[in-house]
């Protein structure tokens, strides 16, 4: 299949869930632990992928579902996991790596896809080296792993 | 009133780092000055690790080439067992060298250039870069993601991770090449074949385009060095070392990885943590020289791929001897990239590719033991000592970028001279500095073996060193 006819013949698949972050950066890891779950729980029409980062090729991945969930470790001083719907990037100053928005607008404007997005926030308290993640990020990954699977079930 | 001004961050590029340009009291350019700010410290933090250990070391210089550290480590490790790896292993790794230099070439051109070469020079900032082009440009921005996601996928389906992949191992690799791969990449590869002929097509037809930008971007004499197979072949695995002048002139041939220090040397500057590496017959600073693809294409007589060699005769014409300006560094990676996919498509037809024959097992026979690979950027080298127990103890890594470190300084201050005037300081004159730069597709994060997100900063000095203004673009 070439490039245009990836284009024209590719039908939207449902879930994809990229957790993506550093695993040797402590609370960086948690979006690829997280993906690790889910790949174990084995749910249908799911596909569950890791990254150390996003980018820009993956806006072809983005494109081919419907609905794509990114899991992050967040530095803020957030109280909570947050799950929210992830709006087209307006800014396009960037370089070789992106954020969820902008791969949502290239996935769009390169492949025509509507795909629906969501990101998936799990507060990070330590991201020095290490594999370990930290007992507060621990604590919130059973909610994370709530929400993602009332994600995964819906259509 | 002398004045200094700084490109501060210098965007679109792998790492970070600063140019300073001096005016004089005329507000002329007196000179430009590039500096890297990132310190690694790996030649100290790997001693007393042992060899073994130095590729997967190595490779987390660097999240872009990971692959070129695991080569050059690997072949230094080779030479301290003192075995010949199977024939089968040195064709597995050359895909995969092959594989990352499409990835990389792809992601310089596609991500880092193309947004000059197609949105323009005089474009705003936040409209120079990939995701404006998929507005702009959509073709293009999906060719260079076709390109980069494929060289990315051949190192994932064959080393088990896109990026920092352990399968390269001193003696050969981890695990032979599964079938199911094979057929995939053969599959795969006429479309690659497709869209890099389509993309160099449209560079050739807008290249003159650039026509002042071709002078004044780093275009001057300079020597060249590269690999080159023993029948004159390009190389990026294997070979020996070729220097040559501006007229394509052999100034030094066949020059074995260990013996490197008889003609290199590395110079220390005050002001950036990048050494500059010069030929060592002509001394510093008169030694410049210049590695990557413009240097390989430049050292090399053939390619030894059909279409390449096509396309290496066009490339050609650009000069009766070497060409010279940096700004043709952009055609030869795209040529590069289509003699990749080439070369990996004959190596696949191999008829021991498949064998389960892929490392050779041994213990340390040598204390010593130098690797050297071409990386997308240039010539890559690790050499190391070891004591009686495989214990690093002394280790040095001459990086590509590093190589180019004296051009570059060249390349900035020429095009600086051409498009900085005094007290007009435009966005499109700071950008065409900076995308002398990105000719050269610098890896400073290898180069300089910094964390974080260190900005690039921009600053203006009299000429009695006072700072009189500074601007900075950190993103």
């Amino acid at each position: 299949m070439n490039n245009q006819e990836s284009t024209e013949k590719q039908v939207p698949r449902t879930t994809l869930v990229i957790g993506y972050g550093n695993t040797v950066r402590g609370d960086d890891g948690v979006g690829p632990a997280l993906v690790h779950w889910v790949e174990q729980q084995h749910w249908a029409g799911v596909t569950a992928q890791t990254a150390q980062q996003l980018f820009p090729e993956m806006a072809q991945d983005v494109a081919n579902y419907k609905r794509v969930l990114f899991v992050d470790a967040s530095a803020e001083p957030l109280p909570k996991v947050r799950l929210y719907p992830v709006l087209e990037a307006s800014n396009t100053l960037m370089a070789h790596r992106c954020c969820p928005g902008s791969l949502l607008r290239m996935a769009r404007e390169l492949y025509g896809a509507q795909t629906e997005a969501h990101l998936l926030t799990i507060p990070a308290d330590c991201m020095e080296a290490g594999t370990a993640l930290s007992a507060r990020t621990r604590f919130f990954m059973e909610e994370a792993q709530t929400l993602l699977a009332q994600f995964c079930a819906q259509e | 009133m002398s004045r200094t001004i700084s490109i501060d961050p210098v965007t679109r590029i792998e790492g970070h780092a600063k140019i300073t340009i001096y005016l004089n009291d005329e507000g002329e350019v007196r000179d430009a000055r590039f500096h890297v700010t990132q310190y690694r410290g790996f030649e100290k933090f790997c001693e007393n690790r042992p060899y073994t250990e130095m590729p997967a070391l190595t490779a987390r210089t660097c999240g872009i080439c990971p692959v070129s550290h695991l080569m050059a480590a690997a072949k230094a490790c080779d030479e301290i067992l003192a075995v010949r790896i199977p024939d089968t292993a040195i064709k597995l790794r050359r895909i995969l060298n092959l594989a990352q230099i499409i990835q990389s070439h792809a992601l310089s051109f596609f991500h880092l250039s193309s947004p000059d070469l197609l949105l323009g020079m005089d474009a705003p900032p936040e409209q120079r870069n990939i995701l404006a082009l998929a507005s702009s440009h959509p073709e293009m921005a999906r060719d260079g993601i076709w390109l980069r996601k494929f060289g990315q996928q051949i190192i994932e389906k064959m080393a088990g991770k896109r990026v920092h992949p352990a399968w390269v191992v001193p003696g050969g690799v981890s695990s032979p090449l599964a079938p199911e791969v094979r057929d995939w990449m053969l599959r795969e590869i006429p479309e690659g074949i497709r869209i890099i002929r389509r993309v160099l097509d449209w560079y050739k037809g807008v290249y003159g385009q650039f026509a002042d930008e071709i002078e004044h971007f780093a275009n001057f004499p300079s020597l060249f060095i590269a690999l080159v197979s023993d029948s004159d072949y390009l190389e990026h695995y294997d070979g020996t070392l070729r220097v040559v002048d501006e007229r394509r002139r052999v100034v030094a041939d066949g020059i074995k990885p260990a013996e490197y220090l008889d003609y290199l040397a590395e110079y220390v500057e005050p002001d950036s943590y990048l050494k500059s590496p010069y030929f060592k017959m002509m001394g510093y600073p008169e030694g410049i020289y210049r590695v990557g693809p413009l240097a390989r294409l430049n050292c090399a007589e053939r390619s030894g791929a059909p279409l390449t060699s096509v396309e290496l005769f066009t490339f050609r014409k650009l000069s009766k001897g070497a060409v010279l300006s940096s700004f043709h560094y952009h055609y030869a990676r795209l040529i590069e990239i289509l003699f990749g996919f080439e070369r990996i498509e004959q190596l696949l037809n191999e008829p021991d590719i498949l064998s389960p024959d892929v490392r050779a097992h041994a213990g340390p026979n040598r204390g010593e033991g130098v690797g050297m690979s071409e990386a997308p950027r240039g010539m890559l080298l690790h050499h190391y000592k070891v004591d009686r127990n495989g214990l690093v103890t002394w280790a040095n890594l001459v990086i590509a970028t590093g190589h180019n470190n004296l051009a570059m300084n060249r390349g900035i201050a020429q095009a600086a001279k051409h498009y900085v005037k005094g007290d007009k300081i435009k966005e499109g004159a700071l950008n065409r500095v900076e995308a002398v730069i990105r000719c050269y597709d610098p890896c400073l994060s290898c180069s300089t073996h910094a964390f974080g997100d260190m900005p690039l900063q921009l600053q203006l000095i009299d000429s009695k060193g006072a700072l009189l203004d500074e601007q900075s673009r950190i993103h």
